[in-house]
C-alpha cells in the first residue's frame, strides 16, 4: 500500500533521508523509531508530496506520488504531532470542511459527530470554536478527520503526543480496527512502548537511514529500548 | 472543489474581524469622499455659474443702454453707424466685456475633482489679448495634485489598494504559519485552486463592496440623476481592472512562500513605489529632460515686451498703417486707441511667438513622456483612465481648449474688423456675436481612449496571476 524504492532527500548539506526503502501492506501497522532529525518526519512529507525526492520514488497503492499528487492524496490521511485547525471554526465546521474536501460531502451531522465521539472529544466540544480547545482536543478532532476520510493508508507523525493516556489508550484500540479494516499504517513515534503494544512492525531509522527493521512479535519493550539506545548511539548490533 | 473552498473561505472572511474592519473603513473613506467631492464640485459649479450669469448681466446692460442710445440717436436722425465709445465701441464689447468659455462639468466630476484646478475650466476670451496665454500649465506632480482632493479617485487610486494589501498578504502564509495549509494539503485538493478560492473571494468581498459603495456614491450625491451612466459604467470597469491588479500582484508575491510578514513588506514597497515613488520620480524625470521656461520668466518676458511695445505704440502704429494702405487713419481718440491696442497685442504676440512656441513645445513633449512612462506604475494608468472617464482628464480638456482656440479665432476675425473700420457695435449687433457652446466628447471617442490602457492593464493583471497560479505549484507546505 505504501513503498518507499531507495528514497532520498538532501536539504542543502543534509541528507533527511539516505536510500530508504520500505514496504507497507494493508493493515499493517508500521512504527518509525528515532531520535529528532532521524528523517521521520521528511519520510511522512515525501509520501504527502510535500517534499520532493532527489532520487527514488514513494508509492501510494501504486501510484507515484510526484506524479499523481492529488490522485495519492485521496488514498491517504494524515495526522500530524500538532493539528492545526481553523481557530474561528468549531471543531464540527473543521472536520466538515476537511472532510467535504476529500470528497466525502455527503455525511450527515449524525454521521460527523459519530467521527468525534469515536474519538472520545466531549459532545460539547464539537459545537465550540476550536480557538477555545486544548491541544488534546485538536488532536482528537485531526483523528476524526483522518477517520472520515475513511483512508486506506495513514501516516502519523506523534499522533499522541499531547493526549492523556486514556485517550491514547482509545486511539490504540481505534488503530487495531483500522488495520483489521486493512488500512495501512505508517506512525512516526518516540513511544516505545506503543510501538510495542499497536505495532506489527517497527523501524529504527538514524541520520536518514533504516537501519534496523523488527517484528514485534519477537520483541518485548526493554529489549527495544536497549536495541534503540545502542543503535542511537551508533554501535552496530546484531538483533 | 472551488465552490467548497469559497464557501469555507467566505465563512472565515465572515468570522474575522479584520475584515469586517477593513469593509467599515472603505464604506467610510468612500463615502466621505463622495460627499467631499460633491461639495467641490459644487463651489466649482457655483463659480462657473456665478461668471456667466455676471457676464450675461452685463452684457443685457451694455445692450439695453446701447438701445437706449440708439433710440436717442433716431429721435436726432443721427446715423447708427455713428461710432461712439462705450457700450457701442466694438473695442468694449470685443475686448473689454470679451466672452466667458466654460468646460461644463460632468456629473462624474464630484468623483474626480483631479486636475481641475491645473487645467482652468474656465477663461476669458477676449479679441484683444491671446488666449494663449492663459495656458500656463505647468507639469506638476500627480501625487500632490491628488493629495489635494480627498475624492472618490484618490480613495480609489490611494487607499483601495492598501485596503486590499491588508487582506491579501496573508494569502497562502497564513494558513502555512497557523498549521492548517497542511491538513489541507493533505486532501485530493491543488494549492492552485484553494489560492484562487481565497483570491474570488476577497476580490469578491472587496471589489465588490468597492463597487456597490460607488453605486451608492453614484445616487447619493445625485450624479445618477444627472445622467452619464454610461460613464460611471466605465468608472466601475476602470475600478475592477485596478483593484484585480492589486491582487494578482498579492497571489504572486504570495507564491514565493515567505512569511506573511515578509509578504506584506514587499506589496507595502510595491505600493509606495507604484503609488507614490514612481509617479513623482517620472514627473521629476520629465521636468529634467523637457524642461519648460518657467512661468515668472515667461510673464517677465510678456511684461518687458509690453511697456516696449506700448512705448514704441504710436511709432508701430505709423509703420501698421503704412504696412495697411488699406486702412485709413481715423481721427476719433477712442476709435485710436483700440487701432492702437490690436497693434500692440500683435506686437507683443509676435516677440513671444518663439517663447511661447518653445513652452507649448516642452509642455507637449512632457506630457507624451509622462504618458508613455506612465505604464511604469499602473495607478498612473488608473489615474489617467479614471479621470477621462469622470471628464476631468487631460483628453477632455484638450478638447475643451481646442474649441476655445477656434472660438477665440472666430471672435477676433468678427471684432478686429469692426475695431479697424471704426464703425459702432449698434444694440443688434450684440445678437449676432459669436457664441461659445462646448460640444461634448463622444462616447466612442472615449472609449478609443481608454481601450488601451484598459488592455494593458488587464495584460499586466493576467500574467501577475498567471505566473502565480503556477508559481504555487512548487510552494514549500513543509519546510
Amino acid at each position: 500500500m505504501l513503498e518507499a524504492v531507495q528514497l532520498t532527500k538532501t536539504y542543502d548539506d543534509i541528507t533527511a533521508v539516505d536510500h530508504l526503502s520500505l514496504k507497507i501492506e494493508p493493515g499493517e501497522i508500521f512504527c518509525l523509531l528515532g531520535p529528532n532529525g532521524a528523517g521521520k518526519t521528511t519520510t511522512i512529507n515525501l509520501f504527502l508530496g510535500f517534499a520532493e525526492p532527489d532520487s527514488g520514488i514513494a508509492t501510494v497503492n501504486g501510484l507515484d506520488v510526484r506524479q499523481h499528487p492529488l490522485e495519492t492524496k485521496r488514498h491517504l490521511a494524515y495526522i500530524p504531532e500538532q493539528v492545526m485547525l481553523y481557530k474561528n471554526l468549531t471543531g464540527l465546521e473543521n472536520l466538515e470542511y476537511l472532510t467535504a474536501l476529500a470528497g466525502h460531502d455527503d455525511y450527515s451531522l449524525a454521521d460527523l459527530m459519530g467521527f468525534l465521539a469515536q474519538t472520545d472529544l466531549p459532545e460539547e466540544a464539537a459545537t465550540r470554536r476550536v480557538s477555545t480547545y486544548s491541544k488534546g482536543m485538536r488532536q482528537k478532532v485531526g483523528i476524526a478527520i483522518a477517520l472520515a476520510k475513511r483512508a486506506r493508508a495513514l501516516l502519523l507523525d506523534e499522533p499522541t503526543s499531547g493526549l492523556d493516556p486514556s485517550a491514547s489508550f482509545e486511539f490504540s484500540q481505534l488503530l487495531r480496527k483500522l488495520s483489521e479494516q486493512g488500512v495501512a499504517v505508517l506512525m512516526a513515534t518516540h513511544d516505545l512502548f506503543r510501538a510495542i503494544d499497536v505495532g506489527t512492525r517497527v523501524g529504527l531509522m538514524r541520520r536518514g537511514k533504516l537501519v534496523e527493521m523488527l517484528t514485534t512479535d519477537e520483541l518485548e519493550h526493554p529489549d527495544l529500548e536497549r536495541l534503540y539506545l545502542k543503535l542511537m548511539r551508533g554501535e552496530n548490533v546484531a538483533a | 472543489m472551488l465552490g467548497k473552498i469559497l464557501n469555507h473561505e467566505i465563512r472565515l472572511l465572515r468570522r474575522d474581524r479584520t475584515a469586517w474592519i477593513v469593509l467599515t473603513l472603505l464604506a467610510v473613506l468612500m463615502m466621505y469622499a463622495a460627499v467631499n467631492g460633491r461639495q467641490e464640485q459644487l463651489l466649482r459649479q457655483d463659480a462657473a455659474a456665478e461668471t456667466m450669469a455676471a457676464y450675461q448681466t452685463r452684457i443685457a446692460e451694455a445692450q439695453r443702454v446701447a438701445e437706449a442710445l440708439e433710440a436717442e440717436m433716431r429721435e436726432d436722425s443721427l446715423s447708427l453707424d455713428t461710432y461712439d465709445w462705450g457700450p457701442r465701441d466694438p473695442y468694449n464689447v470685443g475686448s473689454s466685456l470679451g466672452h466667458p468659455v466654460i468646460l461644463p462639468p460632468l456629473p462624474l466630476a464630484r468623483f474626480a475633482i483631479g486636475q481641475s484646478d491645473l487645467y482652468p475650466s474656465s477663461y476669458r476670451v477676449s479679441a484683444a489679448s491671446s488666449v494663449a496665454l492663459g495656458q500656463s500649465d505647468q507639469l506638476e506632480n500627480p501625487f500632490k495634485l491628488l493629495v489635494g482632493h480627498f475624492d472618490l479617485a484618490f480613495v480609489t487610486l490611494f487607499l483601495y489598494p492598501l485596503l486590499i494589501l491588508t487582506l491579501t498578504f496573508a494569502l497562502t502564509a497564513e494558513e502555512k504559519d497557523s498549521g492548517t495549509l497542511r491538513l489541507v494539503m493533505t486532501q485530493p485538493v491543488s494549492l492552485s485552486t484553494l489560492v484562487w478560492a481565497k483570491v474570488l473571494s476577497r476580490s469578491g468581498l472587496l471589489v465588490g463592496a468597492a463597487l456597490m459603495l460607488m453605486v451608492v456614491a453614484f445616487v447619493v450625491t445625485g450624479a445618477a440623476f444627472e445622467g452619464g451612466w454610461d460613464r460611471f459604467g466605465l468608472w466601475l470597469i476602470i475600478t475592477l481592472l485596478y483593484g484585480s491588479f492589486w491582487f494578482g500582484l498579492a497571489l504572486l508575491i504570495s507564491a514565493f512562500g515567505r512569511s506573511a510578514a515578509t509578504n506584506a513588506i514587499i506589496l507595502a514597497v510595491c505600493w509606495l513605489a507604484f503609488v507614490v515613488i514612481l509617479p513623482s520620480l517620472i514627473n521629476v524625470v520629465a521636468g529634467t529632460l523637457y524642461p519648460v521656461p518657467s512661468r515668472m520668466a515667461f510673464v517677465t518676458a510678456m511684461r518687458a515686451e509690453t511697456t516696449v511695445a506700448e512705448q514704441q505704440s504710436s511709432e508701430s502704429l505709423a509703420k501698421f498703417l503704412h504696412d495697411h494702405p488699406e486702412i485709413a487713419p481715423v481721427s476719433d481718440d477712442e476709435a485710436n486707441f483700440a487701432m492702437l491696442r490690436v497693434v500692440r497685442d500683435e506686437r507683443i504676440a509676435e516677440q513671444l511667438a518663439p517663447v511661447m512656441e518653445q513652452f507649448v513645445r516642452q509642455q507637449e513633449r512632457q506630457h507624451e513622456f509622462v504618458r508613455a512612462l506612465g505604464y511604469l506604475s499602473p495607478t498612473l494608468v488608473t489615474h489617467g483612465m479614471l479621470l477621462d472617464a469622470a471628464g476631468t482628464g487631460q483628453t477632455r480638456y484638450k478638447i475643451f481648449r481646442d474649441q476655445v482656440d477656434a472660438f477665440q479665432a472666430s471672435w477676433q476675425e468678427h471684432f478686429v474688423p469692426k475695431y479697424f473700420a471704426s464703425v459702432a457695435f449698434q444694440s443688434a449687433d450684440y445678437d449676432t456675436m459669436p457664441r461659445f457652446e462646448y460640444r461634448e466628447v463622444k462616447l466612442a471617442e472615449l472609449l478609443d481612449r481608454l481601450v488601451f490602457p484598459a488592455l494593458f492593464l488587464t495584460l499586466i493583471t493576467a500574467i501577475l496571476g498567471g505566473i502565480g497560479l503556477r508559481q504555487h505549484r512548487k510552494y514549500p507546505v513543509a519546510e
